[in-house]
């Protein structure tokens, strides 16, 4: 039986798909796609940083956290409290130190903090995801980043190790979620105890250091990042907290965990926009190529009174219900799809999503593609408006012509059968000239598919180099009362070292936009540099900055820019602009002298070395632990610790 | 003749001429040409190859534009008309037919019909499928038939089918380009004999042809050479094939006197 459309242009749309079958069979399937992807992105790029900041909402979670000495927080705590931007101080005590984790890729150092787990803070709670109903020997709760990750199971046990090799194990009891206490690369890690066993672990023999944790409510958001950089001045100070307080706010919480999904997001729109492009020329190459192929019928429907809308609608349409159907299957079945990517960005920011579809986008990305692609279809009428019936009918071989015989194969010299191309390329140069677009499309396309798979999935060092910069395989912190430059000269006797650097990652405010400053000296002497523009700092006031920060800001080379830590503001030259998305782009980049501008009583912390090929790390960091005992406060395989081989 | 024009005019062309021009070259296809055609007339234009009788057809029929000079239909003036309003002009009132056929190749024979039938004005989907059924029943096309496509017929019979498709909104002038020059001689009566059917029924039919039998049913042959009529044949009303031969003598003596 067949299909009786009521109107004439339901019998061309009719007509006209069951002609373009294979090309709109592919058109369907490029449209599932781009659909897929686009849904999948929006997930990502709309919907994840909804899922954090519902969950820090859900969590009440602070703005600003703090680890500080117990003797420091009453003090801490009467500051932030007489500091009217903020609007409410909690504090708990917690235990804390610095150990190595074994993770199923190998150990990575962290900060650990262990919280009791039956005390809950005023701000901030921790909420249990999944736990054992039978009690295990030594329960510990982990952050569900670790059950994301794959590393451990309900009931594996889990040892922590300090670096005066003490080993404390436990069992995995259950995975909590906690907005600050939920990484493992980045700040604090927390582990969550029973009572009775945080009480009996504060009382051993060798305890963890007892810390206070501070937690503050700043109800103005914009207030987070100065009331951060107030609080992180103070601290540095001469008569501040000293060198083991930590802070940590919102902003960089939103950075930790927004630049995973960005990146995913980022990624999958700009897929989709490439095959949504495809899908469009594809559109595009078809209804231009049935209108040449069918110049007499369409010439003989305009005769009959079809306008060339109608008849365009007639190849328009269906194209945009096969890409209406296409992109409702892709959005649907991107569905499928999603637990892969939500377990993945778990395993980055420890927050668990289970997101449900959402009705609005999907609609939206439906019908933004199927509005795309009516546009060829439009840009096909114009054409055929112009076209008169009798040309048409003609098959656009005008009975009277005076178009130019190019190439005339009288004069021309040469290969004929490329004399015959190129007039054939030359008599049809709209179809030429869209061989080449798609050509150039795709080849870019290709391009860019290859040099992100070459940089990012298959080269993670290249990928980590994109995150955080520069870095060696082995990273240390010097202890307070050691002297840096000492401590670096004895690094660099040691064999194996090809170069170490006093190196310190530290904030501050560049144009009142909290920043992060890398605060060293040779920056040109980095192995992975990030220029974009200019050059690193070689004095003390000058300074190079991220390209987000230079944009926010307003900014470019050969401008000055106000920097401020604490109470402290001075001027610097900007001399070269950073292309890098560490701390979101709003990276500073400072020598020691510049930084002493800010802080005169600076010292440096931190020392990142490289070894020299062929030489393992860990024979690095055991020969640092041998000949530096006591002059470092932690020494850590950075190559391992941030996944890289 | 006098019979004819008491119907009144139809189809009226005051001085039109047709030039294609480029860089200062021109060619002229239609020159200062004046015709008047009367309502329900059989007019055959015929000419050697060149003469501008297609151009004159489309002219005439709005899809194409005289470069001066005045086209009238009912007595009103379509070259005032837009291109939009010339379409709806020519889907209102014209019916075509043409050497090449131009049936879709992918809807059936019904479709081909329907597809015309159903554009534009708000006629009742069953009301035209009943009278796609009758125009089709008077050419011959059988039931089983109208669900062939068109590759499936004869040359003959898409060109009936060609034909119901531009009776099928009942148009006031059927226009027809070379409609036998592709069928062979039994399928070429059969078409003409609908095209004579037409206008004894009251529709003007104008059709441009070589074809000495197609011009034979004309009332009036008009030999158009250079884009100017050259002279005009008055056969009047074809009433059987008996007298054929009668009208076959006066029309080759006119073409021989036009020197065709």
């Amino acid at each position: 039986m067949s299909i009786r459309p009521a109107s004439s242009f339901g019998v061309l749309a009719l007509r006209n798909l069951r002609r373009a079958r294979v090309q709109l069979a592919v058109v369907a399937l490029l449209s599932l796609v781009a659909g897929a992807l686009l849904n999948l992105g929006a997930l990502c790029g709309i919907r994840y940083p909804q899922l954090i900041r519902g969950e820090a909402d859900r969590l009440d979670a602070p703005q600003i956290v703090l680890l500080t000495p117990t003797t420091e927080a009453a003090r801490t705590q009467a500051y932030l409290r007489s500091d009217a931007r903020v609007s409410q101080v909690d504090s708990m005590t917690v235990l804390s130190e610095r150990a190595s984790l074994r993770l199923r890729s190998g150990s990575t150092a962290a900060d650990v903090v262990y919280v009791d787990l039956d005390q809950q803070p005023a701000l901030g709670r921790t909420e249990i995801l999944e736990r054992r109903d039978a009690t295990v020997q030594d329960p510990v709760y982990l952050p569900h980043l670790f059950r994301a990750t794959g590393d451990y199971g309900i009931g594996d046990p889990f040892t922590v190790t300090t670096p005066a090799g003490l080993t404390r194990t436990f069992h995995v009891a259950g995975f909590f979620e906690n907005v600050y206490l939920g990484f493992i690369t980045m700040g604090a890690t927390g582990l969550g105890l029973p009572h009775d066993e945080y009480v009996a672990l504060g009382n051993a023999s060798t305890p963890p250091d007892r810390l206070a944790f501070l937690r503050a409510k700043v109800p103005d958001r914009k207030q987070i990042t100065p009331v951060t950089a107030d609080l992180t001045a103070r601290l540095s100070a001469p008569s501040g907290a000293g060198h083991r307080s930590w802070v940590w706010n919102w902003d960089g919480i939103q950075i930790v965990t927004m630049t995973g999904p960005m990146l995913y997001a980022l990624s999958l729109v700009l897929f989709a926009l490439v095959v949504t492009l495809i899908v469009l020329m594809a559109i595009g190459f078809w209804i231009r190529g049935a209108i040449d192929q069918d110049l007499p019928a369409i010439g003989m429907l305009e005769t009959f009174g079809f306008r060339s809308g109608q008849i365009v609608r007639g190849l328009a349409l269906p194209a945009a219900l096969v890409v209406l159907l296409g992109a409702t299957v892709g959005v649907v079945a991107s569905y499928a799809a999603v637990p892969l990517i939500a377990e993945s960005l778990a395993g980055q920011t420890g927050m668990p999503w289970h997101p449900r579809p959402d009705v609005v986008s999907a609609v939206v990305i439906v019908l933004m593609l199927t509005l795309a692609a009516l546009v060829p279809g439009m840009l096909a009428a114009r054409s055929l408006r112009r076209l008169e019936p009798v040309a048409a009918l003609r098959n656009r071989i005008a009975s009277r012509t005076f178009r130019r015989n190019w190439l005339p194969l009288s004069a021309a010299r040469g290969n004929l059968q490329m004399h015959l191309g190129l007039k054939q390329a030359l008599a049809n140069r709209t179809q030429s000239i869209l061989v080449a677009v798609v050509c150039l499309v795709v080849g870019l396309g290709s391009i860019f598919s290859a040099s992100l798979f070459t940089n990012v999935p298959s080269n993670k060092e290249n990928f980590m180099h994109m995150l955080v910069g520069d870095y060696g395989q082995v990273a240390a912190r010097i202890a307070p009362d050691a002297d840096p430059d000492a401590v670096l000269a004895e690094v660099r006797a040691i064999p194996g070292v090809q170069k170490a650097v006093l190196k310190d990652f530290l904030q501050g405010s560049a144009a009142n936009t909290q920043s992060l400053a890398v605060v060293m000296d040779d920056f040109e002497g980095q192995t992975f540099s990030s220029v974009a523009e200019g050059r690193e700092p070689r004095h003390a006031n000058e300074i190079a900055v991220g390209a987000v920060l230079a944009r926010s800001t307003g900014k470019s080379v050969g401008q000055s820019i106000s920097v401020r830590v604490g109470s402290t503001t001075a001027d610097f030259l900007i001399v070269g602009t950073l292309s890098t998305v560490q701390y979101g782009g709003d990276r500073m980049d400072l020598t020691t002298a510049g930084y002493r501008r800010l802080v005169p009583n600076f010292q440096h912390e931190a020392l990142d070395i490289a070894v020299q090929p062929g030489t393992s790390p860990t024979a690095v960091i055991d020969a640092m632990s041998r000949r530096l005992d006591g002059r470092l406060s932690s020494v850590t395989n950075q190559q391992q610790y941030l996944g890289c081989s | 003749m006098t019979q004819i024009q008491q119907q009144g005019t139809v189809l009226k062309a005051s001085q039109i001429s047709k030039t294609y021009a480029h860089d200062g070259l021109q060619q002229h296809i239609l020159v200062n040409l004046d015709l008047d055609i009367t309502r329900g007339e059989y007019v055959v234009v015929m000419g050697p190859s060149g003469a501008g009788k297609s151009t004159l057809m489309h002219v005439l029929s709005g899809m194409d534009s005289p470069t001066l000079g005045e086209i009238e239909f009912d007595g009103a003036a379509i070259g005032a008309l837009n291109p939009r309003r010339l379409t709806d002009f020519r889907r209102d009132h014209c019916g075509f037919v043409f050497q090449q056929i131009h049936l879709l190749d992918s809807l059936s024979v019904l479709d081909n019909v329907l597809a015309v039938g159903l554009l534009g004005r708000r006629r009742r989907r069953a009301e035209v499928v009943r009278r796609a059924g009758e125009l089709l029943d008077r050419v011959g096309i059988e039931e089983a038939d109208r669900g062939k496509f068109p590759a499936m017929l004869s040359g003959g019979e898409a060109q009936r089918v060609a034909v119901v498709r531009a009776l099928i909104n009942s148009p006031a002038v059927v226009f027809a380009d070379e409609p036998t020059g592709q069928l062979n001689s039994e399928s070429s009566s059969a078409v003409l004999d609908l095209l004579g059917e037409v206008s004894a029924g009251g529709q003007t039919v104008l059709v441009v042809t070589h074809d000495l039998r197609s011009a034979l049913r004309g009332d009036r042959v008009l030999y158009l050479r250079d884009g100017a009529i050259r002279g005009e044949c008055v056969l009047g009303r074809r009433r059987d094939a008996e007298h054929d031969h009668d009208r076959l003598s006066r029309l080759t003596g006119f073409l021989d006197e036009m020197g065709w």
